[in-house]
């Protein structure tokens, strides 16, 4: 450090100007400077670098090798490479195309309900009023707090035999459907519970979005007679699209990784009703300790989620930051 | 802009069914986890039934359960500083310089967000089953430091891009050395940052399921796992699970309060300040 310095002193007193951080004013970098920086710039690189590679090169590369060879914990004898046959085994199922399916519907109706609700609830927070502090500290909740709990609460509300939803229908002498016993009401059941952990969350994204719009466009608009509904689908919303496009982005690519709610609330059931494709991965693997096929289908998946995401999230991040 | 009365009065109703909408599951768990046995059926308690606080006196006295708390600070605490001091120096360098193949590699970290960790989780399951790390506390550190890390880096990110220019303009100006910008210059400005990274790494493994399910779910096991211990009885072991759901939500709870814009900031990828 001391050593800098001196350089640095030693330059100013030759009449050299003080180093400029690259790329700010003129001066041209010497070598010994560039060198220097490029050592600094890799030695902060580099900790979350390796730790990185760990995590995403190790599993891409483990996932790939595994899944071209023949790989059941349940038969160690087996091993060796297995061509495609593992693809072939996994894409072949009819359970696949259904859990395919299941998936992209899930993920199509949350993200779209999540969207309208918590940009409605946004909207209804957007002028100060009493109150309003206290929902933004309890909006965190559903998807901050210990999701595992929340999910577990949700089972035991949802149990069709004396749940607390059914007991509250019976009271008042509604029918009392089997939500998690019946396919198609579990399956409304988990987006439901979906909506409810991260609309809050498209609430607090859209409100900050809202909040860092000019106050006089909207005074304009009110003037003109625009109503609330009309200011926020028609001036706001148009306003925030490179934020709109990022979070419903993020969202959907969340929501198709979506594992915990469906695992404690239905385990992938009534039989294979709730099971959509991360679900069917994990029975594959874990249940079925079929390690190849669940690592083919696996990397279909990590690769067709890193071209959305190439595709759609890069660039929406980049178009908000500038 | 001005609102009526009775606009008012609407857009207040609609908030507070909101409220009550976002917090039914927890103010469900709140009275089930105070409810005697008598006075839940079925799953359902009684909402008027006395307070009994039971279910919490013998949950402290569960060593298993008190033990996964405990592991689950330790996995915490220990992830979150590696995942900081390594995330720390790549956010002040996306932040405060310029090199080739920066948006790349930011997009890189963003990217190991995307994954599913149910797919990431089936390698580490191999590795960890070959070289004995099934089950153990560390395996489970590890994992839960790389998951820590592109949130961080997002969060720590934004702050060292709010410093005003002016102040690293003065440290070149006085002569500093790279390092010394971030060692004495940028650093002491974002320890709030840090700190809010901390809380953001404590409650992300705090609640972190897969990993801990997959590769520590006997001995080693951590609170979202031990939760689910609960389950095998039934109904008879409802008011011990709540229960044991309110000692759980309670610490992320009140930490969440304090931090909300922060994690919001960090899931947005440092797009949104919250």
């Amino acid at each position: 450090m001391s050593a800098d310095r001196t350089a640095v002193l030693s330059r100013q007193a030759a009449g050299s100007p003080p180093a400029a951080p690259p790329g700010t004013t003129g001066r041209t970098p010497r070598p010994d400077d560039r060198r220097s920086r490029r050592l600094f710039l890799i030695g902060m690189l580099a900790p979350m670098t390796v730790l990185l590679l760990a995590f995403t090169v190790y599993p891409f590369v483990s996932v790939l090798v595994n899944s071209l060879r023949h790989n059941n914990l349940t038969r160690p004898d087996e091993q060796g490479f297995a061509g495609l046959t593992n693809f072939a085994n996994t894409v072949g199922e009819p359970g696949l195309l259904r859990a395919l399916l299941l998936t992209v519907g899930m993920v199509l109706v949350a993200v779209v309900a999540e969207f309208a609700l918590g940009t409605l609830a946004a909207s209804l927070l957007w002028r100060p009023l009493r109150g309003s502090r206290l929902y933004l500290a309890l909006l965190v909740l559903p998807f901050g707090a210990t999701p595992v709990a929340a999910y577990l609460s949700w089972r035991l509300m949802l149990n069709p035999d004396g749940g607390q939803i059914n007991a509250a229908l019976a009271a008042v002498g509604l029918p009392t459907p089997g939500w998690t016993s019946e396919p198609m009401l579990a399956v409304v059941a988990l987006v439901v519970v979906d909506i409810w952990q991260w609309a809050p969350f498209i609430t607090l994204v859209m409100l900050a979005g809202l909040k860092s719009l000019p106050d006089e466009t909207f005074e304009a608009a009110a003037l003109d007679g625009a109503s609330a509904l009309q200011r926020l689908v028609r001036i706001a919303l148009p306003m925030l699209k490179p934020l709109v496009a990022f979070v419903v982005t993020i969202r959907a690519i969340d929501a198709v990784r979506t594992f915990d709610s469906i695992w404690i609330i239905t385990g992938g059931g009534p039989g294979a009703a709730t099971e959509t494709l991360v679900v069917r991965i994990y029975r594959t693997a874990f249940n079925d300790l079929h390690i190849g096929e669940a690592s083919a289908l696996g990397l279909l998946l990590l690769v067709v989620l890193f071209i959305v995401g190439k595709r759609f999230a890069a660039p929406a991040l980049q178009r908000l930051e500038h | 802009m001005h609102e009526t009365r009775k606009g008012r009065v609407l857009r207040t109703a609609a908030i507070w069914a909101l409220i009550c909408w976002s917090i039914l599951p927890f103010a469900f768990m709140l009275r089930v986890g105070f409810a005697a046995p008598s006075d839940i059926r079925g799953g359902a308690p009684d909402w008027l039934a006395p307070l009994y606080v039971f279910n919490f006196v013998d949950l402290f006295g569960d060593t298993e359960f008190m033990g996964a708390i405990g592991r689950s600070v330790l996995v915490a605490v220990v992830s979150s500083a590696i995942a900081i001091a390594a995330a720390t120096p790549a956010a002040y360098a996306c932040a405060r310089m310029q090199f080739k193949g920066r948006s790349d590699f930011e997009f890189w970290v963003l990217s190991t967000r995307m994954l599913p960790a149910v797919v990431v989780v089936i390698p580490y399951f191999v590795l960890f089953r070959q070289i004995g790390g099934i089950d153990t506390v560390w395996a489970l550190t590890v994992m839960h430091t790389v998951v820590n890390l592109a949130v961080t880096f997002f969060l720590l990110r934004s702050f060292f891009a709010d410093l005003p220019a002016a102040v690293f303009e003065a440290a070149d100006l006085d002569g500093c050395s790279e390092t010394k910008k971030f060692m004495s210059v940028a650093w002491p400005m974002v320890r709030n940052g840090v700190a809010a990274a901390a809380v953001l790494n404590f409650i992300f493994s705090w609640n972190e399921f897969v990993f801990a399910l997959t590769l520590a779910s006997g001995e080693a096991k951590t609170v979202s796992v031990a939760m689910l211990g609960f389950m095998q009885f039934q109904s008879v072991a409802v008011g011990p699970m709540m229960a044991a759901g309110t000692l759980a939500v309670l610490p992320v709870a009140v930490v969440l309060f304090l931090a909300q814009k922060q994690l919001v900031t960090g899931m947005s990828f440092g797009a949104v300040k919250g």
